[in-house]
């Protein structure tokens, strides 16, 4: 939801900031707070994004599933720095997956937003708002039914995922370091049937301001 | 000099700034803050995607992708996910031609890794442009590239003024005036949405054109008819930002890298909510970039707990055809905001 009251950017002329102007209160405000809280707002990035371009057979699928009740990683993606609101909590993502099942049985692509490294400990916990659980019985590809949109990572999450970065402060400069939190999106498979395998052909995930 | 890009959003506190009251300098020091968070958090240029390439030679996969990326970054971090038929290792470029990294490639599902890669630029730059890498396997095991990305590295600081707009914060002085001039940066940035937060990509796919440093087709996506559309990959979400208060649209471009054996084909991006762009019209014999393709999609709608308007993702498909006989080959898909 916008923090933004006009929900939008309001073009402004630039001779407003001329010199010779003194600096508006009103200026200062509708130009430059709201201005900056809406672009602030629409900061959020698309963190993942792909489709197979053959989705029969080109797709990721799981090792051999021995347990109904376990989930069995397909994918995760790279790690990619997080966008962090105002109070350490990371921007929810809008999540999409793509796929199908092997045999017309029941399966569950189980998508989870979790810090590097964490993503099976929220792959066993179906409930929590990092996961988002997406279903078919469909033999057929397509994307898939999921009844949540957003996932969403925790202010803890923020601290575990922190990592401060070597890098530089300028083209040629001094080594530095920049602090970052890393996140990844992974995709699970549970099936109802243990001859049943799950094959994923597209994941989306986008970073978006939430409520 | 000190700007400094902080890691939480700061807030502007538009409700502080009171019509006929003089600025607080802490509330123009917010307004900086924020600033300079927009400009230095670094933007996602290759999204992770899954090429799912898999190949039993040695020989050099050259990926390539198009973007426009923020002016702000200095280093690009980019990520790799392999898998094999039994440990092996792979050489990485980045861009390809740089000195090569080797690489573990692990086996089981569960031990596949993110390698991680980081690019320093010789000079910065917001103009369009190719980046690239190369993958090259070491033994003639199976191997499957799974994943690649690229991220531009988030700043800690950011030069005041100039082009990389920094707004220096030691300047916002209880009891002293805010100068027209400190404004300067923040003014530049949100007067034109293409200079801060811009996406720099919402979709990027990539596989190789060039194997081994010549054309190849085992790779790319190709025409199986003529006369009609024929689907690249079908349906990934899209959503730009949104811009002005009553905007429901935002402008993407798309470029391919495609070429045909002959003839010519057509080349368009087909939404879900807004149809068919228009084409462009391609006759290259060899791999090369497209003209612009660009289409009006759906815009976030703020007011909604999960951007989308009316409940419905807008989808996007890259579609090619084949004009009268022969092949359309694409080999990358690269869309970002226009």
């Amino acid at each position: 939801m916008s923090t933004s009251p006009y929900a939008g950017r309001i073009a402004f002329d630039d001779s407003l900031f001329g010199e010779d102007y003194p600096h508006a209160a009103h200026t200062a405000r509708a130009y430059i707070a709201e201005n900056l809280e809406h672009l602030a707002d629409e900061a959020g990035q698309v963190r993942v994004a792909w489709r197979s371009p053959a989705p029969t057979t080109a797709f990721l699928t799981h090792e051999t599933i021995t347990r109904i009740d376990t989930p069995y990683l397909i994918w995760e993606s790279d790690p990619f720095p997080v966008t962090l609101d105002e109070d350490g909590v990371p921007y929810p993502l809008r999540i999409d997956a793509a796929g199908f099942a092997s045999q017309a049985n029941a399966v569950t692509f189980r998508v989870v937003a979790a810090p590097a490294g964490r993503s099976l400990t929220y792959a066993r916990s179906p409930t929590f708002p990092q996961v988002v659980d997406c279903t078919t019985s469909s033999t057929t590809d397509g994307w898939l039914t999921h009844a949540d949109n957003l996932v969403q990572m925790s202010s803890s999450d923020a601290v575990e995922g922190l990592e401060e970065i070597p890098t530089i402060d300028a083209i040629g400069g001094d080594p530095v370091t920049v602090a970052a939190t890393l996140a990844t999106i992974s995709v699970w498979a549970l099936t109802s049937n243990l001859s049943t395998a799950l094959r994923l052909t597209g994941v989306y995930a986008a970073e978006y301001v939430g409520t | 000099m000190s700007a400094t890009v902080a890691v939480r959003r700061p807030t502007a506190r538009p409700d502080d700034i009171l019509v006929a009251a003089p600025v607080r300098a802490l509330t123009g020091l917010e307004s900086a803050k924020l600033g300079n968070w927009l400009l230095g958090r670094g933007a996602q240029l290759i999204p992770p995607y899954a090429p799912l390439t898999t190949v039993t030679a040695t020989s050099e996969l050259h990926y390539q992708f198009r973007v426009r990326p923020r002016y702000q970054a200095l280093q690009r971090v980019w990520g790799f996910r392999l898998r094999a038929a039994s440990p092996m290792e792979v050489t990485i470029e980045v861009p390809s031609g740089a000195t090569a990294i080797t690489a573990p490639v692990s086996t089981r599902r569960d031990t596949v890794h993110s390698f991680r890669i980081v690019e320093t630029l010789g000079s910065q730059s917001d103009t369009e442009a190719e980046i690239t890498c190369a993958i090259a396997p070491t033994s003639t095991t199976s191997l499957t590239i799974e994943g690649i990305s690229c991220y531009e590295m988030p700043r800690g600081t950011l030069a005041v003024g100039g082009s990389d707009l920094g707004t220096e914060l030691a300047v916002y002085v209880v009891g002293q005036p805010i100068k027209a001039t400190l404004y300067d940066s923040i003014r530049a940035a949100t007067s034109d949405p293409l200079v801060i937060g811009r996406r720099v990509s919402l979709s990027q796919w990539s596989v190789p054109a060039t194997v081994a440093g010549a054309t190849s087709t085992a790779h790319a996506k190709a025409t199986v008819g003529t006369g009609s559309y024929e689907t690249i990959y079908s349906g990934l979400p899209v959503l730009t930002r949104k811009d002005a208060p009553s905007a429901t649209t935002g402008l993407v471009t798309c470029k391919m890298l495609a070429w045909v054996s002959g003839g010519s084909a057509d080349l368009r991006l087909n939404s879900s909510v807004h149809g068919a762009s228009t084409a462009v019209n391609i006759t290259n014999t060899s791999p090369a970039w497209s003209g612009a393709i660009t289409l009006s999609v759906d815009c976030e709608d703020l007011s909604t707990a999960d951007g989308l308007q009316g409940a419905v993702f807008d989808r996007l498909t890259p579609e090619m055809r084949k004009n009268v006989s022969g092949t359309c080959r694409v080999a990358a898909v690269s869309i970002w905001e226009a």
